[in-house]
């Protein structure tokens, strides 16, 4: 009987120390952050956009995809978290941001400070690339607008991301395509799945402002307190707004 | 459905420019032309060499160029007239210009076609070409009135490719149909002698013009009181009666015909400085205006004026928001409202709410 009970001891302790090293990213003197952004008001109809050119390209609809929401736990896809306070680096990360059916692909990413972005046309047809640097909600100014005709050597092109913030990508052909790319200043950084699930692992202890960031929603931050070994569960609620 | 294409044309050619700029530029040599705001520049005369050598040219013809500028009366109406833009820009500028368009104007449309520096040269070449010797000289002799010569030099240095007086001229700086309620004589001469004093980075290029040129381009600039345009007038009047059922794109046009943009930018994000203005001596960003007030509040600003509190007591009087009661309709007003909720961002239908809140 008591070498049953130890032995169940055993196992217990076998099972959950290795869940707790999970939790915590499986590193020493770090933790962690993962919670899901989840719609407690009715969820928006997707808006359809009807193609006007190129549709021969570009497909007929498209998709707006300001709202991807998940039908089975309201999830919400495309929100990016960050975590303010976490020291500087730039790093030789490189991202890339094909045109694909006239679409974006992805629609949302976030990168370094000092990344290589190369943006790239799949179409067979003339995309312009016009990104803006978001500054306001009435302050963009332009950052680049190039032309990419169809399989043409300028449909490829690489450009660096010196600045942290928001890049708003805009074809003025194909005025639905959309795409940002959000520049940090550090590595700690997550984007919502289709669950609207993030996560960011291996952050040393300490206070950070955690920075939430959506298209259609805005900003948000939020303080935060980061512990040794241990995984911090923030789930954020979207409520209608009045 | 004529109209629609018109009340969209700057828009469409310009998409369907730059769609074709690389695909067809032969084919749209010959049809392109036409239509669009009337711009002087080599009309009635014969073409040039000059004129030859560029529509002619390999580059011009492979990029497209008149798919949106017009040269020797064809090409399209999205960019300027190019024939006497060298008479406005410097080689220099003109360089610049065509190595990274939006370093000089933010959000222009003309896109970086990434010109390798003998193709820069080769352009900026033909452009110097383009352009006529204007003898101003000629111009001031005359024995006309001042402001008769003021508006010769308007026509000589194309001020149109720009400025839109009546139903002429571009949309490019701000309408000047009406400048003349909007500005004293004083702020035009200071203007002219040195934009770039007053707005940093603007894209006015300073002429530096001769004072006689100048003092006479104010006088003319200072007759501009729309009123004076009849002719103008029923022409606007005449589009926004046909287009009636767009009631934004026709407030576009009357909020450019009144020169709101001047102050407020195109899009009513704000622009010109504005001297001892409270808070902050900058015209106001009025785009999100009518999403954040009534239909009449804007029209009550619109027709009795707005005096800017003054950041300094003793200082000096800034500029107001004129009241355009008794020359601008009810229906005019009402457009303009309409023009500003379309540039409105929209308000936000969902929000963050604090995590275990």
């Amino acid at each position: 009987m008591k070498v049953k009970v130890r032995y169940a001891l055993l196992l217990i302790a076998l099972t959950v120390v290795p869940a707790a090293w999970n939790v915590s990213g499986a590193q020493d003197g770090v933790g962690a952050i993962e919670g899901s952004v989840i719609f407690k008001v009715e969820v928006p109809e997707a808006e359809r956009i009807k193609v006007t050119r190129n549709a021969d390209v570009c497909g007929a609809h498209k998709v707006s995809q300001e709202f991807v929401v998940s039908r089975d736990n309201h999830g919400l896809k495309n929100v990016v978290v960050m975590l303010g306070g976490a020291g500087g680096s730039s790093g030789e990360a490189v991202v890339t941001l094909d045109q694909q059916g006239c679409t974006y692909v992805p629609h949302v990413q976030v990168t370094t400070k000092g990344a290589t972005l190369i943006v790239t046309n799949s179409d067979a047809t003339f995309h312009n690339v016009h990104a803006y640097h978001v500054q306001s909600e009435f302050k963009k100014p332009t950052l680049f607008n190039v032309a990419q005709p169809a399989g043409s050597e300028a449909a490829k092109q690489t450009f660096v991301l010196d600045n942290t913030g928001v890049v708003e990508f805009n074809c003025d052909v194909h005025e639905w395509m959309q795409a940002y790319v959000i520049v940090h200043d550090n590595t700690f950084f997550s984007v919502t799945d289709e669950n609207g699930h993030y996560s960011i692992a291996g952050i040393p202890p300490g206070e950070y402002t955690l920075k939430i960031w959506h298209e259609g929603l805005g900003e948000f931050e939020q303080p935060v307190t980061v512990s040794v070994g241990e995984t911090l569960t923030l789930d954020f609620p979207i409520e209608g707004n009045e | 459905m004529w109209w629609k294409w018109a009340s969209n044309r700057e828009r469409v050619t310009f998409r369907f420019g730059i769609l074709l700029a690389f695909a067809a530029p032969a084919i749209l040599l010959g049809s392109c032309s036409g239509g669009g705001p009337v711009v002087t520049g080599g009309a009635g005369d014969e073409i040039t060499p000059a004129q030859k050598r560029f529509v002619g040219s390999a580059i011009v013809r492979d990029r497209g160029c008149v798919t949106c500028h017009e040269v020797a009366g064809g090409g399209g109406s999205v960019g300027p007239n190019l024939d006497q833009v060298a008479n406005r820009r410097s080689p220099e500028w003109l360089r610049l210009w065509l190595r990274d368009p939006n370093a000089l104007k933010d959000g222009t449309k003309m896109p970086n076609f990434q010109f390798s520096d003998p193709e820069l040269d080769e352009l900026v070449g033909y452009l110097r070409e383009l352009k006529r010797d204007l003898n101003t000289p000629a111009i001031m002799s005359r024995s006309n009135t001042s402001e008769e010569k003021g508006r010769m030099l308007f026509d000589a240095y194309d001020c149109s490719a720009c400025h839109r007086v009546g139903a002429a001229g571009r949309f490019i700086g701000p309408n000047l149909t009406w400048v003349g309620k909007r500005r004293p004589k004083p702020w035009e001469n200071r203007w002219l002698e040195d934009p770039s004093a007053m707005k940093a980075r603007t894209f006015m290029p300073n002429f530096k013009l001769p004072q006689g040129e100048r003092l006479a381009l104010v006088e003319y600039l200072h007759g501009l009181q729309g009123q004076r345009n009849g002719e103008a007038k029923r022409w606007e009047d005449n589009t926004a009666f046909f287009l009636d059922s767009r009631p934004r794109e026709v407030g576009a046009m009357v909020y450019r015909r009144f020169g709101c943009d001047g102050c407020h930018g195109e899009r009513g994000e704000g622009g010109y400085a504005n001297v001892n203005a409270a808070p902050d001596e900058k015209m106001p960003v009025i785009a999100a205006a009518a999403r954040d007030n009534s239909r009449d509040v804007i029209k009550g600003i619109l027709f009795f004026g707005r005096k800017p509190t003054l950041l300094d007591p003793a200082g000096p009087e800034p500029l107001p928001c004129p009241a355009w009661k008794g020359h601008m309709t009810d229906r005019e007003a009402d457009l303009i409202y309409e023009y500003l909720l379309s540039v409105s961002p929209p308000k936000k239908k969902f929000r963050f709410k604090k995590s275990g809140g």
